[in-house]
């Protein structure tokens, strides 16, 4: 993958290297070979979340700037009109406003979930509702 | 228990207004239909409300005026 920004070493990453450098020459092959090891796993590690790091922003690259995904709409909603309750002195204003922002919060819980499960029509599509994808009860056509 | 000096029901419905002013400001905001259409519903709502506390109120005030 070229051109792909290196990402920066882990606490762990540059113990490993300051533990492998205090390393003395002399010391037995083993105790070396755990050192390697652990710097193998850390390398390991790193690949293994740059692979989702690359996978995930591939979902949101592919829509424009313009469109921002569903769930962070919801979510910046859900922020937003809780804000605005916290302004209301009417306890069914909050109330009002409390509920709604709990609304948004669990669409965007939805609508990640759809992106997970790769369901069509997301994040692009409509407000998913909550049934979509459970199967039907049994018994029922 | 000693009566405030502007009627509750006033303030009340001043706040709903108040209110349902900045939801459809926020609403604007909004880029996402479903969001939007939400938070304009409410607003509509506290909008009636008010209305309906304004009318409630009305003969009330008119009849500490006349004394």
């Amino acid at each position: 993958m070229h051109g792909a920004p290196r990402p920066s070493p882990t606490r762990s990453e540059i113990n490993g290297a300051a533990f492998a450098a205090t390393l003395p020459t002399g010391l037995p092959q083993g105790l070396i070979c755990v050192a390697k090891i652990g710097n193998f796993l850390e390398l390991f590690r790193q690949v293994a979340r740059f692979k989702i790091n690359y996978r995930y922003r591939a979902v949101w690259a592919a829509m424009s700037d313009a469109e921002q995904p569903i769930p962070e709409l919801y979510r910046e909603a859900a922020e937003q009109v809780r804000q605005l309750a916290r302004q209301a002195r009417l306890t069914d204003i909050r109330g009002d406003l409390l509920a709604l922002s709990a609304k948004f919060e669990r669409l965007a819980a939805n609508a990640d979930a759809a992106i997970r499960l790769g369901l069509p029509g997301c994040p692009h599509g409509e407000i998913i509702p909550p049934d979509r994808g459970r199967p039907p009860p049994e018994g029922h056509e | 228990m000693e009566e405030p000096q502007s009627s509750p029901s006033h303030a009340d419905s001043e706040h709903y207004r108040e209110m349902a002013s900045k939801l459809r400001e926020l609403a604007r905001q909004f880029r996402f239909p479903g969001a939007r259409q939400e938070l304009l519903k409410l607003a509509l709502r506290y909008e009636v409300r008010a209305d309906q506390l304004d009318a409630r109120s009305a003969p009330a005030v008119s009849d500490q005026e006349r004394n």
